[in-house]
């Protein structure tokens, strides 16, 4: 086990780059991507608040730790917390520190579906290029993931069963930093629905970087769920980039329940015509938590629509970054983009920051942007405990119905049940 | 079952209610009436339980309780309700769960074995056809999108499943046409017992014809200023409040 060395205590993005010089993991990605990255990241640095992109998210809690390699642990872990699915069928992927755990994973038999571990030796999977990108993290990602998983809706398939990705952080004896890959493709015509879970089971500090990227031909219709949850002492940074052809839908529902440091970075391109996308989130920091989306939305062709719909409720001394950037270039005729972020402040000592963005270079748009800040609506709850509901209880019927709409397009009810339970658990505790 | 005493709020420093005297009894039906900004909604208000609301003086008891010493929720379930001059639009939380949440904690409240699912969906049946509402409202989120009318028959339905011992009608009949106001006025008729009491507050006679009341008040300026039978409603309505403005001025 290598831990980084440290004179400042502060972790440095050279003393983490260095803990994978000894390490004799296969990466992912082709050699010329991978150094070409190390090169980046040779000249980079962690960004600082300066950074206008990472102005209101600190990454201190993510650089005041240390982290090591994960190794290989041989545990038995049969009962990992997810979604109970009852007797309803789901093909099932589990990683546990960024590696592929077969034995626990499971795909439905007699489903259209491909899923392919990613490694060294798997086929090239035509990554987006990145080598332009100015992300830290993308560029760790490239150099150092070395496990991930590529699922493809095959063209006109109409997935029955949800396809569950599980990220499970072991951190009970270990301060695991971990970087996972995955890749999801929706064919022509075809429709899947995708869980993709990220939890922790332990309480020592983890980083976890994840990229996932998205693609839906043409008429294809997919659902990206994210649940994070239970991640009281990690830093989890995760770059999620769509690639959208005409005529696609692409939904996301991204829940991040609890995560000392959370950073959601969504690149939306809509490149084709008639292409949407809805983006929907919820985020419940507590505690001296942070969560922070950011998402850039890409009208890169006429007559798309996107969707931005993002709620947080912030407790106790816990943060929220909201930025949502709308790009409408020339060709992005008839766009239609809406976006609203809405926060319910529960404490005098959280905080949320939001800002829209718009960068139009159509004249035909139709773009629409609102953001909402506050404590709960005295009327309201005043209302339900005249007719003789508790305080509590009309705190929490309150709060998720202000979720409401959101909780609602979680279309796979197991899901939808679990988030409201949890939500539901939270509320309580 | 209400007893005021002397009751002085305040909100912000100004004093709004200056001394409110008022003993309802079982059976009952008082109405008060009073000039735009006299205080009804604040003493409704008060007697509910809203905070934004500082009682500086005076006693309330409620069915030999100390009213004042409770929270909303537990004046509500020891048989007080208000029915608002404005009731609030709730988006998000569906009619059919807020009326549950808030039968459920008063039959909890009472000691009261709770409802099967079938029982309780047949009283909200029986209860709605007493106002005349809508099957397709239980989907609905409450109060959202509901016209005035609506929202005040809305606001009875409520009364009629939590079958209150003192209702507070603030204002329920402003915004009804004829044929709503008959039927919230048949509804409390068909509420009313020998063991609860109404506490209404009206503008108009109009509604006075279809609720008697026993004991009509004139609220000015913080005070309960005059007290009388139903011929008071009348009276009022012929002369309007200029002659109770002038013996009373300060
Ligand atoms: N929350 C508040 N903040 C400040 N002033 C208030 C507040 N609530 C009531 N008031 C003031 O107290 C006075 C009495 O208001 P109230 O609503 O009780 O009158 P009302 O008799 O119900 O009038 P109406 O017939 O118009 O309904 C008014 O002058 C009103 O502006
Ligand atoms: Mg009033």
């Amino acid at each position: 086990m290598n831990t980084v060395q440290t004179q400042s205590n502060n972790l440095t993005l050279s003393k983490l780059i260095e803990l994978f010089e000894i390490d004799n993991h296969e990466y992912v990605l082709p050699e010329a991507s991978r150094m070409a990255s190390l090169q980046f990241l040779a000249a980079g640095a962690f960004p600082t608040t300066r950074v206008e992109k990472w102005k209101h998210t600190s990454l201190k809690p993510l650089v005041e730790n240390q982290y090591s390699l994960p190794t290989n642990l041989s545990k038995n872990y049969s009962d990992i917390k997810s979604v109970d699915f009852g007797t309803g069928l789901v093909h099932k992927l589990v990683f546990i520190n960024g590696i592929y755990q077969k034995q626990l994973s499971n795909i439905v038999i007699g489903e259209q579906l491909i899923v392919d571990e990613l490694s060294a030796k798997s086929a090239p999977q035509n990554w987006e290029n990145q080598s332009t990108s100015d992300s830290v993290f993308i560029h760790l990602n490239i150099a150092f993931a070395n496990d991930g998983i590529y699922v493809e809706a095959p063209a006109n398939a109409a997935l029955k069963y949800p396809v569950y990705i599980i990220q499970m952080i072991d951190n009970e004896e270990l301060n695991p930093v971990i970087h996972l890959r995955n890749k999801i493709v929706a064919k022509k015509g075809s429709s899947i629905k995708i869980i993709h879970q990220v939890h922790s089971t332990g309480n020592m500090p983890a980083l976890c970087n994840i990229y996932t990227e998205i693609s839906t031909e043409p008429n294809a219709h997919l659902e990206y769920n994210v649940v994070q949850f239970d991640l009281q002492n990690v830093s989890l940074v995760s770059n999620l980039n769509l690639q959208q052809s005409r005529d696609s839908k692409l939904e996301t529902n991204t829940i991040s329940l609890s995560g000392k440091l959370i950073r959601n970075e969504v690149v939306a391109n809509l490149n084709q015509a008639n292409a949407e996308v809805q983006l929907r989130g919820i985020y419940m920091p507590r505690n001296n938590e942070h969560t922070d989306n950011t998402l850039q939305i890409k009208h890169n062709a006429p007559n798309c629509q996107s969707n931005q719909l993002y709620k947080g409720i912030i407790d106790n001394v816990a943060s929220s970054t909201f930025l949502g950037q709308i790009y409408v270039d020339r060709e992005g005729q008839k766009t239609n983009a809406y976006q609203s972020n809405k926060n319910i402040l529960l404490t005098d000592t959280c905080r949320s920051y939001s800002k829209p963005q718009l960068e139009i270079y159509a004249d035909d748009v139709k773009c629409t942007h609102g953001s909402t800040s506050g404590q709960m609506d005295k009327d309201m709850l005043f209302y339900l405990q005249t007719r003789g509901i508790g305080f509590e209880n009309a705190r929490r019927l309150m709060l998720i119905a202000f979720l409401s709409d959101i909780l609602q397009a979680i279309t796979i009810e197991p899901l939808a049940q679990w988030v409201v339970n949890e939500i539901h658990n939270r509320l309580d505790s | 079952m209400l007893t005021i005493k002397n009751l002085k709020a305040s909100v912000e420093g100004k004093e709004i209610l200056k001394g409110i005297n008022l003993e309802i009894k079982p059976g009952e039906i008082h109405a008060i009436m009073g000039p735009n900004g006299s205080g009804k909604s604040t003493l409704a208000s008060v007697l509910a339980g809203r905070d934004t609301y500082e009682v500086t003086e005076g006693e309330v008891e409620f069915m030999g309780k100390n009213l004042l010493d409770m929270e909303p929720e537990i004046r509500s379930r020891e048989g007080l309700f208000l029915a608002f001059q404005y009731p609030i639009e709730i988006p998000g939380v569906s009619m059919t769960n807020f009326i549950k949440a808030a039968y459920t904690e008063h039959r909890k409240h009472k000691g009261l074995p709770q409802l099967s699912p079938a029982e309780f969906l047949k009283l909200m049946k029986e209860k709605k056809e007493l106002v005349e509402i809508k099957a397709e409202w239980s989907g609905r989120s409450v109060n959202e999108g509901f016209s005035g009318g609506e929202k005040k028959k809305n606001e009875i339905f409520q009364m009629a499943m939590l079958d209150p011992a003192l209702a507070i009608l603030d204002e329920t009949d402003s915004g009804l046409d004829i044929d709503a106001l008959k039927v919230v006025a048949n509804g409390v008729n068909k509420l009313r017992t020998a063991n609860n009491a109404f506490l209404v507050i009206t503008h108009y006679q109009r509604l006075l014809d279809y609720i008697i009341p026993d004991v009509v008040h004139v609220l000015y300026n913080g005070r309960i200023v005059l007290s009388g039978t139903k011929d008071l409603a009348l009276e009022l309505e012929e002369k309007g409040y200029d002659w109770i403005k002038k013996e009373n001025v300060h």
